[in-house]
């Protein structure tokens, strides 16, 4: 055991030493975030209107991830002046050149990745403190998650990405070779605290005391993931526990989706037809590119918790801070590490799904400790979010427990294979989550998908558990308008026989593939099939695809429904990334036709897998990224089809 | 049986505070026991488990399991509150994969935050990364 130095654990005694000790040390200097090595992970978008040949688009030399969609780590906003490198580099800071890695407020220079925390017991320099970096924040830096909903006045225009500290990016993406920063939102930590009753309160804050890479404590957000609603709102989940923040645009950002019109946002209305698009719907809005050349956007610095560091003031993280955007609404979700934010309209109701990383905090409704699992709210009113009710996670190990992923679908857009069973799906809405997320080989097999009746989203009742006895589930998609689903798990061969089972999958990194259903009828579950990269079945052929053996595990499919008939798969989450464009329709009927193998669903011929596909790409940086979500943007180019990717590593 | 106001007043405002005490911060983990710092320091990073941890602090109010696919950090935090007589404050403790808390950290309302003890990171045996059950 290695301890912080021989003198402390004595002095560590001592409460009042302690307090000392945490009046003395500043937040500025605990945690480093640029340390040697680290990859900048970010956004690209790809040209795929060649399937077969899909090529990067929007590229940047001076960027070391060869992309315009990208936050560089200095507040000053140029890669130049912060990194000092070349392009080829992909390393932020660290390894080329230290001293600009200082410049721009990084921690002293004998700090190492696994080094213990300096002493406490000394004052260390305030490294450039004036100079402030992403860098320093300490938690996690770059992107994370992009937006996946269709909705047709920002589909083509925005690219919107969740960037841990960086908060969430938005890139204009109208002319999509040259891509252009045109607005973000950074919260502030909230130090006010967590109310035991869900608002803030005096007391410790909500957001996470959490590691930088170097076992240094920070105490900052983490925006993980961000999606709209059907009014354009933008919502953003905080991993580090800060709770949910409502967006929306203004200025240059809110005119580039609407020209220069009034906002005219949809307002709650039966008038309103539901949303057809994915994915609720198969009507895939078309994006109209341009070659306007728009001026590269230098975002402004955020501001700070300490607008003038000095000795007294040395917080260098950022405070509440907006370009082109504006906090609308605010909930602490009492403190629970979120994932995914899903807002879907029920009835004149807008309704968040609010999916949560394992863990246990108070529920401020029962006052009960209850373990992570879905926090559902009323956001009708953006501005006064209404928490409704939180269905508890699993139960048991934390390695099995959290709801990571939701989506919701109206059983009058499901389709049915009966009139009884339109009736009975009439009017109600279904909650298809993810149950547990980690429990691998510690745990094997008690991880499932579920599905609730949230008709009532104050009472939600469990209706049932899709794929019982799984691994490793995570991000899912969900086809409305179809009632397919392609569920993110592995199965467990420790499992009892069930039509579903399909043991022996490959998976480097994540152990994850597909396993596709028809949820039409969310009662009764029908398997459809399992899939992945080439190289992941049990029965191995000659071939395997990818930057590994075996191909890296998927971390979420996306359809773009029955009228694209296009599925898109990354995998890799963040390294050794791959992107795979697949035929829906071959996917799905591939395992019913007359010549299929008798084993087709469980455990596919190398045939088998190849038989869908249309083409895949491994990412800028080979290993260092990774695929984590892959957008499709269905458009048109001077009359020509022009279709796009947005793929995002995580960080 | 009647009272004088006096009694009256003073019972209404013991219940008051009960009230108000039932929102502050100190008490709102209510599965938790009050925190004592020196049961804290004495908390062997490096060696203790969740088991030894829950056993000399009680159940956390608030903790986290990130899950994560793609590592850089510790993915398991549990928090406690206390207060002393400056404040609130809240400990935090990370653990490994293996459950072993490998740092303390204790955060004050202002956000201000210090690592009161840690531990070197074992080498990684993140179950994403490991082999699936035979």
């Amino acid at each position: 055991m290695r301890i912080l130095g021989p003198s402390l654990s004595d002095v560590l005694r001592s409460p009042v030493v302690l307090l000392l000790l945490t009046s003395i040390v500043p937040v500025s200097v605990l945690a480093q975030e640029c340390t040697a090595g680290n990859a900048p992970h970010a956004a690209w978008l790809y040209d795929v209107t060649d399937e077969a040949h899909p090529r990067l688009i929007s590229e940047d030399p001076a960027d070391p991830a060869r992309t315009r969609l990208n936050v560089p780590d200095g507040f000053n906003y140029t890669w130049d002046t912060i990194s000092g490198q070349s392009p080829s580099q992909d390393t932020h800071c660290g390894i080329a050149n230290p001293a600009h890695c200082r410049d721009a407020g990084v921690y002293p220079p004998s700090l190492t990745p696994q080094d213990p925390p300096p002493d406490p017991n000394v004052q260390p320099a305030l490294p450039n403190v004036g100079k402030n970096g992403f860098c320093n924040q300490g938690g996690r830096f770059g992107a994370h998650s992009s937006t996946e909903l269709f909705y047709p006045p920002y589909y083509g225009k925005l690219a919107i990405v969740s960037w841990f500290v960086g908060g969430v990016r938005v890139f204009d993406i109208r002319n999509p070779d040259a891509a252009r920063p045109i607005a973000y939102f950074i919260p502030a930590p909230n130090d006010t605290g967590c109310g035991p009753r869900g608002g803030p309160s005096p007391g410790p804050g909500c957001t996470f005391a959490n590691t930088g890479r170097d076992n240094h404590m920070v105490n900052t957000i983490h925006t993980n993931n961000v999606e709209l609603d059907d009014r354009g709102y933008i919502y953003i989940a905080d991993r580090a526990g800060t709770g949910m923040h409502i967006l929306r645009l203004t200025g240059e950002a809110w005119r580039a989706v609407s020209g220069d019109a009034d906002r005219g946002e949809q307002e709650p209305s039966d008038d309103h037809p539901l949303p057809d698009y994915p994915p609720y719907g198969s009507h895939v809005p078309t994006a109209h590119f341009d070659h306007t050349v728009r001026p590269q956007l230098i975002p402004p610095p955020p501001k700070m918790l300490c607008p003038v560091p000095s000795a007294s003031c040395t917080d260098a993280r950022p405070a509440q801070s907006a370009w082109n955007m504006e906090l609308v609404g605010y909930d602490t979700l009492d403190g629970r590490s979120t994932y995914q934010p899903l807002v879907v309209r029920q009835g004149l109701r807008y309704i968040a799904y609010m999916a949560h990383h394992a863990g246990t905090a108070i529920n401020r409704l029962t006052l009960a400790s209850e373990t992570n699992g879905t926090s559902i709210l009323d956001v009708t009113h953006p501005a006064h979010p209404v928490y409704l009710a939180h269905i508890p996670g699993p139960g048991g190990s934390l390695d099995a427990a959290g709801n990571q992923m939701a989506h919701v679908c109206s059983g009058d857009i499901l389709p049915s294979n009966s009139p009884a069973e339109a009736a009975r799906k009439h009017g109600h809405y279904y909650l298809l989550r993810s149950n547990g997320n980690s429990s691998g080989s510690a745990n094997p097999g008690a991880e499932s998908h579920q599905i609730f009746d949230v008709t009532d989203p104050a009472h939600p009742v469990l209706l049932t558990t899709v794929a019982p006895q799984l691994t490793n589930t995570h991000k899912s998609w969900w086809e409305c308008d179809t009632g397919i689903a392609f569920l993110v798990a592995n199965d467990s061969s420790l499992a009892s026989p069930r039509a579903d089972l399909a043991p022996g999958w490959h998976q480097s990194g994540s152990n994850q593939h597909v396993k596709i259903y028809n949820l039409h009828d969310p009662a009764n579950p029908e398997y459809i099939r399992d899939f992945g990269l080439v190289g992941q079945q049990p029965n191995v052929g000659d071939a395997v695809e990818g930057l590994v053996t075996p191909p890296t595990g998927i971390h979420g499919p996306i359809s773009a429904g029955k009228e694209k008939n296009r599925v898109y798969l990354a995998y890799g989450v963040g390294s050794n990334g791959v992107v795979e464009i697949v035929d829906r329709e071959e996917l799905l009927t591939g395992c019913t036709a007359a010549d299929a193998s008798a084993h087709c669903a469980a455990s596919p011929t190398q045939q088998e897998m190849l038989a869908p596909q249309r083409g895949w790409f491994t990412l800028p940086g080979l290993t260092l990224q990774g695929g984590h979500t892959s957008f499709p943007i269905f458009g048109e180019e001077d009359g020509k089809p022009r279709n796009l990717l947005l793929v995002v590593s995580e960080d | 049986m009647t009272y004088g106001w006096p009694i009256v007043f003073l019972m209404v405002a013991i219940a008051w505070s009960l009230v108000l005490a039932s929102d502050a911060p100190g008490s709102a983990p209510a599965a938790s026991r009050e925190l004592r710092m020196d049961l804290v320091t004495k908390i062997s990073i490096g060696s203790a488990t969740r088991a030894g941890v829950a056993k000399l602090l009680g159940r956390p109010w608030r903790t986290v399991h990130y899950g994560d696919c793609n590592t850089v950090e510790y993915q398991e935090l549990w928090e406690y509150w206390g207060h002393d007589v400056t404040g609130s404050f809240k400990i935090t403790i990370e653990f490994d994969d293996a459950g072993i808390a490998r740092v303390i950290a204790r955060t004050v309302p202002t956000g201000a935050i210090v690592v009161l003890a840690a531990a070197p990171a074992p080498q990684s045996s993140h179950q994403h990364q490991g082999k699936e059950p035979e």
